[in-house]
């Protein structure tokens, strides 16, 4: 009988701390813009988030995660410049490090391994998030697509419950919401961990232009409940 | 909420701060606003005051998950090291709130007069376990019928030995009682690290 | 009928010191006039000889711009991309612009019409910078009075305007993929789907015109900080990317008034006028 990897519960688990609750990953500038205020426009987002960043987060997490497991060196400057050719707001690329940091440090107590280091030392700007997922999940013995499913799982976690502090939402629908998304969770997670030994240039570089914008203008606000 | 945290940050910072290096991270329930009140205080430079946001979850982010916090505080004592003393502002509305010890050395819990002398009473691990209680606006007791005796005693049966101090902010130096109590902390742990 | 073209221009400097064309090879429908030649700058429009791109037609556009050349790129009108009986279209545009060449690439909107799926291709990869130091070094006084000149880099403005379907009906899907490396190095690398069915919060919103740049270069540096607004009508932000590049979004309902609120208010500077005309003059 095969059990699921209990390490990836833990990765995948909203409570291990890595500063996710701090984020909400542009729902809240999707709300205060207007864009979503029930649960039909919060399913539009996380299906919109889930085919654009949601993929290239995948893919890159599903791509560190099968370097870190090979022998020999990984392309990480290779991997970080292409990651942030895809990410182009400021705020986003600072939001990406600041996750990144934060993953690191829990993963390296948790599942320590010298590829932290190397990324590190590779990449002294900042390792973002889902090159962090890579290196940990390699690190907390998960597979690229498991490495990937957790990125996926994690975005509609975090845009959901944003949802859920700021309108009010019914936590029972939108625990609902989460769950219809499985399907599409295993398929983009399948077809992250099928492109995972591509040459960096070669990953999913979906956009979602309004994403984008709203990113940077949830940056100039001054007041948020939400440091993204 | 309202108990008077940021105006014991602000005089702490008037207090210690010319001969103590000392910076401030706060946990603002709306991004920037205690953090920009303590700037318009003028009381330490504005690049010693770094706001974190708690994503509406205050608690976590000094107790489940400390992760961001810790950012900010590496940051800001990277930048102005040698650091001798962080002050993390915290709370707001709940007596359960508490601080992973791997966040901090030492815990300040304030409560105030104006929200009725029943509060030490009622306990919960902030008035029972911090390291200092703060009963903070003294000079409102007699205008809401509080009777700070029986607020001394409450907080006493709680906390054993743990000390309890009176402020009233009105005045410039009405916390010198807790910042000879954190200058008393900071040489405890310049002689006994392990004492943290 | 199914279409494959190929057409190409490379801009050299001629024996005067003028930009001008070096090879200009246009297949229909993408044909290419030359509408302005000056010491300055060459201007070259690009004319629909047919309605194209159709569903099934293949055009690409090979683009090369050499050192100290410059180039304006514009369009005398839309183009549409229409239904055809093979469903796919693709438009490729690949530039190579040569370290202290310039392009100012800006054509007319492309309409994306119920019914069709297009593919719109860019790459553009832009040479890494030439210190010119060493050729200078006869020159020093020169040299030092303009601290620009002595780095030759590509300056760049790269536009593009979408507009999703004719007004009061659904677009087609539309697939825009553009990548810019500089020097090898990934600057932009991005893949917008734009499908009728799927809009919205996590997408493009809802509106119909899309407008984004790409500015590298001197102009860049003058448009670094962050600007941004968002109305029920219109959202657009501006950001750096790099050291020396900034990109813009826009998104709207009216492609006139969003092309106007980010010339008038965010600095992507007139069509009419090619930005970098500015900075030249003062360089000589």
């Amino acid at each position: 009988m095969t059990v699921l990897n209990p390490s990836l519960l833990l990765l995948a688990d909203g409570r291990f701390p890595a500063g996710g609750h701090a984020h909400s990953s542009g729902t809240e500038a999707a709300v205060k813009a207007g864009h979503v205020t029930d649960i039909a426009t919060l399913r539009a987002l996380v299906d919109g988030r889930l085919a654009t960043s949601g993929r290239v987060d995948a893919a890159f997490a599903a791509a560190t995660c099968w370097r870190s497991g090979q022998l020999g060196a990984v392309d990480w400057r290779e991997l970080d410049a292409e990651y942030l050719a895809r990410t182009g707001p400021p705020r986003l690329r600072l939001a990406a490090r600041t996750l990144g940091r934060q993953l690191l440090r829990g993963g390296e107590r948790a599942w320590p391994s010298s590829r932290y280091g190397e990324a590190r030392a590779a990449l002294p700007d900042g390792v973002v998030q889902p090159i962090a997922m890579g290196v940990v999940a390699n690190a907390a013995g998960c597979s690229p697509a498991e490495a990937a499913l957790c990125e996926l799982h994690h975005l509609v976690g975090t845009l959901t419950s944003g949802a859920v502090r700021l309108l009010g939402l019914d936590p029972f629908d939108v625990a609902a919401l989460g769950a219809s998304t499985a399907s599409e969770l295993t398929r983009l997670a399948v077809l992250a961990a099928s492109t995972c030994e591509h040459p960096a240039a070669n990953l999913a570089a979906d956009l979602g232009l309004l994403n984008d914008v709203l990113a940077e203008h949830h940056g100039t606000w001054e007041v948020r409940l939400f440091a993204s | 909420m309202g108990s008077g945290k940021t105006a014991l940050v602000a005089s702490l910072c008037r207090l210690l701060a010319d001969d103590v290096s000392l910076v401030v991270v706060t946990n603002d329930i709306f991004t920037t606003e205690d953090a920009e009140a303590l700037r318009r205080m003028g009381v330490l430079a504005d690049d010693r005051i770094v706001p974190v946001e708690t994503g509406c979850c205050p608690h976590t982010a000094i107790r489940d998950d400390i992760s961001a916090n810790l950012d900010a505080i590496e940051e800001l004592e990277a930048r102005h090291a040698p650091v001798e003393l962080t002050l993390l502002e915290s709370g707001g509305d709940n007596l359960t709130a508490i601080f992973s010890r791997a966040l901090v050395d030492a815990q300040i819990f304030v409560i105030d007069v104006a929200g009725g002398d029943k509060v030490p009473r009622k306990g919960g691990p902030g008035v029972t376990t911090a390291d200092l209680l703060v009963i903070n606006k003294t000079d409102l007791a007699p205008l809401v019928g509080a009777d700070l005796a029986v607020m001394d005693r409450d907080a006493r049966a709680r906390r054993g030995e743990l000390p309890i101090e009176f402020t009233s902010l009105v005045s410039l130096d009405g916390a010198a009682n807790v910042a000879a109590w954190v200058r008393s902390r900071l040489t405890a742990w310049s002689i006994d690290p392990s004492r943290r | 009928m199914q279409v494959r073209a190929c057409s190409a221009l490379r801009v050299g400097l001629d024996s005067r010191g003028w930009p001008s064309p070096t090879v200009l090879r246009a297949e229909a429908p993408l044909l290419l006039r030359v509408t302005d030649q000056s010491a300055d700058r060459l201007t070259v429009h690009l004319v629909g000889g047919a309605a194209g791109p159709l569903g099934g037609d293949h055009l690409d556009f090979d683009l090369a711009v050499g050192s100290g050349a410059r180039l304006t790129v514009r369009s005398v009108a839309a183009s549409l991309a229409q239904p055809g009986r093979e469903c796919e279209s693709v438009s490729t545009v690949r530039a190579r612009v040569a370290a202290g060449a310039s392009l100012d690439w800006w054509p007319q909107p492309l309409l994306s019409i119920a019914g069709s799926s297009h593919t719109i291709r860019t790459v553009v990869d832009v040479d890494r910078d030439v210190d010119a130091e060493t050729d200078a070094e006869t020159d020093a006084a020169t040299d030092a009075a303009t601290d620009a000149g002595r780095h030759q880099h590509a300056t760049i403005r790269w536009v593009d305007e979408v507009v999703l379907g004719r007004s009061g009906e659904k677009s087609g899907n539309l697939v825009v993929d553009q990548r810019f490396t500089v020097a090898g190095i990934p600057l932009v690398c991005h893949r917008t789907t734009f499908d009728p069915l799927c809009a919205g919060a996590g997408r493009h919103g809802l509106g119909r015109s899309v407008i984004t740049a790409i500015v590298l270069g001197s102009r860049a540096l003058e448009a670094r900080s962050v600007a941004s607004s968002t109305s029920a009508s219109m959202s657009i932000a501006r950001y750096p990317i790099s050291a020396t590049a900034t990109s813009w979004i826009g998104l709207g309902d009216d492609i006139d008034e969003l092309r106007a609120k980010m010339v008038d208010e965010f600095a992507l500077g007139h069509r009419e006028r090619s930005p970098f005309a500015a900075t030249h003059i003062s360089r000589r």
